[in-house]
């Protein structure tokens, strides 16, 4: 009881604090040199009209990258952890049985699912959107039929194979950057006219490698996960 | 001129091929994967020692020079312990190649390199939101390897690290965001430059953050509740990395962010008094120890401690003394876990009690735990000597005089848990299993040792780097400088 009262006492005074020096900071106030920057050169500089793609890919391409590898090593630990349990949990979930309406549908639906979901990385750099929500939709494409097939998988060794090769497609465009422009993850490629579909030099090339390596991750992800429970 | 981001580079390509070797030659090529990375890691940045030294190397990315792009800024403490992480990891990359890790060991291999990847981009980058990026890194990965040997004691330390690692990271982020708010720019030279223009309100909040945030990594007090279990459960490659990289990766963010970026001396006191507690209570909580991997686990916390007080104290002594005992202890604890994990593949527990006359049966494991734990408590002619004695004279010198005391304290207590474990080694008849110590796990160990025994008769081979590194910290305008150009 003790305890929990003074957790909680805790926490006020860091919430009162930490409000106190929120209040001090100005809201909405356009101030930000390098936000500035961005939205004033970001078209001329890279030709992407997307501006958010143009900063996440290419200003701040080196943290796109380490994000990418958050996401891989989360994948990677879940399956580090996972792997092995399989066998020891002996309890079978009983289930129903997917519908048929649901079988056919889902078999109609996979394709188009994996259509939008490439639509979406392709078109990054014009577009909302871009490789992780691309690769997303394409995974729950594959989440849509482990759901409604129970025998269907998607084999470990394909998800782990394109992820393994988006993500060094990835390294080596940054490579060719740093060896033909100068720097690592620098554009190499002609920027194009700005809105056409080629367009923004290497956005939609990495934006590709980020849908593939998302996409198989998450998928690999699904796969381990359901493992587990059935 | 081999660009150091080549480091990044190669370690995330290696680590993303790890399945495709495996496919193509075999599985057992798949345990040569971190080796190789790290050897060619290890050779880009000795390539770039001299010249870090004589200047900070600065690294764009995409093209854009700073503050408008993210860029690597690597000076004389960037180069010293990005050397000393990819050293480290080459060791444990040589030993795991005859040690039995956790399956699917493709998965191993990955996050072991990519656990020090992130240490290493934490050490070299120049950006703060970049630092916090790779600060990501470096936990995910420690949490899964925590977690891998998938015991109970080793999934129950990997949920401690997770929930007190996310909790710091996101301090740190929110410390980020408040720098961010009012300056509009991540860089970090260009943050330090403008540093005065933040209200003192919104510094004290960003500073405590940062300090919490930092202190999971560097295994300091109030954050360091997860290093016991996860260190027990841990595999012992795991352990070497956590001791050698990560926290050192910790120690460097709160030096940098106090020093460099926010640059003002009342603050350094937080560091020092933060590092004494964290200290004393790592001494006494080793001494009630009969576990011989937990002990080590608690000793490691007051080695950390240790070496925050002597970052703290900020003087240019100080500072080399902290940064050489933050060397040793990689050294000493990487040999002293490695070996245990030898010990313990062969005896099958840790427990004290089950080593008595070890040092007897075998003594060449024996001669091993002696040199670490003597260069540990500090004793001539090694390594740990003379760190020891740099921090105490230098503390003594800047006239912490309470502090030198404390340090004293805990030296002592150090001194007796250890030469306990060492009566136990050497007392009674040995009557666990027996067992062989293969060549590759022997050689990481023995080079460790040597680089012990070396670095205590030639001194000068670290602080020919930790003075430089000092100096680097304490000159925050040529960092700024070096970074943006013109004067400052």
């Amino acid at each position: 009881m003790i305890k929990k009262a003074f957790a909680l006492l805790l926490v006020i005074i860091i919430g009162i604090f930490l409000s106190a020096t929120f209040a001090k900071i100005p809201f909405g106030v356009p101030k930000t040199v390098v936000g500035k920057y961005y939205l004033d050169h970001g078209v001329n500089d890279l030709g992407g009209v997307n501006i958010v793609t143009s900063i996440v890919v290419l200003y701040r391409g080196f943290d796109t990258l380490g994000e990418v590898t958050v996401l891989f090593l989360a994948a990677t630990g879940l399956g580090m952890v996972l792997a092995g349990l399989r066998e020891k949990d002996e309890k079978k979930r009983k289930k129903t049985a997917p519908s048929l309406i649901m079988r056919t549908e889902t078999k109609l639906l996979f394709p188009m699912i994996i259509l939008f979901g490439a639509y979406i990385f392709i078109h990054g750099h014009l577009t909302p959107g871009g490789g992780f929500p691309g690769g997303v939709v394409i995974a729950s494409a594959f989440l849509l039929m482990f759901l409604s097939h129970e025998k269907w998988e998607a084999k470990e060794k394909y998800t782990k194979i394109t992820e393994a090769l988006a993500g060094m497609t990835y390294v080596v465009i940054g490579l060719i950057g740093l060896y033909v422009a100068g720097s690592f993850l620098e554009n190499f490629l002609p920027k194009g006219v700005p809105g056409n579909l080629f367009s923004a030099g290497i956005i939609p090339l990495i934006y590709t490698a980020i849908g593939f390596k998302v996409g198989s991750e998450l998928t690999g992800l699904l796969q381990n996960l359901r493992e587990t429970t059935e | 001129m081999v660009s150091p981001i080549l480091i990044i580079a190669v370690s995330l390509f290696m680590a993303f091929s790890v399945p495709i070797w495996g496919m193509l030659f075999g599985k057992k090529v798949e345990k040569f994967v971190p080796l190789v990375t790290f050897a060619i890691n290890l050779y880009i940045a000795i390539v770039n020692i001299p010249i870090a030294l004589q200047h900070p190397i600065v690294v764009i990315t995409a093209g854009f020079k700073p503050p408008f792009g993210i860029n690597l800024t690597i000076g004389p403490l960037g180069i010293f312990l990005a050397t000393l992480i990819q050293f480290m990891g080459l060791l444990v990359a040589i030993y795991v190649l005859s040690y039995k890790v956790p399956e699917p060991s493709e998965k191993f291999y990955m996050l072991l390199i990519l656990a020090v990847m992130g240490a290493s981009g934490i050490v070299m980058t120049g950006d703060i939101f970049n630092l916090f990026v790779f600060l990501e890194i470096t936990s995910i990965a420690s949490y899964s390897l925590a977690a891998s040997a998938k015991t109970g004691g080793s999934v129950e330390g990997a949920f401690k690290y997770i929930v007190l690692g996310s909790l710091g990271s996101t301090l740190v982020l929110l410390g980020i965001a408040l720098l961010y708010a009012q300056l509009g720019t991540l860089n970090m030279a260009d943050i330090a430059r403008q540093i005065g223009k933040v209200d003192t309100t919104v510094l004290v909040a960003a500073s405590l953050l940062f300090i919490t945030g930092f202190a999971v990594e560097a295994e300091a007090f109030p954050m360091n509740g997860w290093v016991p279990d996860a260190y027990t459960g841990a595999p012992f490659p795991a352990v070497a990395i956590f001791a050698g990289a990560i926290a050192k990766a910790g120690i460097y963010g709160i030096a940098r962010i106090f020093y460099t970026i926010i640059g003002a001396p009342s603050y350094w006191h937080l560091i020092m008094i933060i590092g004494v507690l964290t200290l004393l209570i790592g001494e006494l909580s080793a001494l009630l120890q009969k576990d011989f991997k937990r002990l080590l686990a608690y000793s490691s916390i007051g080695q950390m401690g240790l070496v925050l007080v002597a970052i703290g104290a900020g003087t240019l002594d100080t500072i080399a003394g902290g940064l050489f005992q933050a060397f040793n202890h990689a050294i000493t604890k990487g040999l002293l876990f490695l070996t245990l994990g030898i010990v313990v593949a062969g005896v099958g527990s840790s427990n004290l009690q089950d080593l008595e006359g070890l040092g007897k049966k075998k003594p060449y494991l024996g001669l091993l735990f002696f040199i670490g734990i003597l260069s540990l408590i500090g004793m001539p002619p090694f390594a740990g000597f003379w760190s020891k004695i740099l921090v105490v004279f230098s503390i003594i010198k800047a006239n912490y005089i309470v502090y030198a005391v404390l340090i004293l304290v805990g030296a002592a207590i150090e001194v007796a848990y250890y030469v306990r474990v060492l009566r136990t080694l050497y007392s009674g008849s040995y009557r666990g299993p027996e067992f062989s110590t293969s060549f590759l796990t022997g050689l990481t160990v023995t080079v460790l040792a040597l680089v012990i025994i070396v670095v205590g008769f030639y001194p000068k081979l670290v602080t020919h780097f930790v003075y430089p590194a000092a100096k680097e910290l304490l000159g925050r305008g040529t960092y700024i400088q070096a970074v943006l150009g013109g004067k400052f």
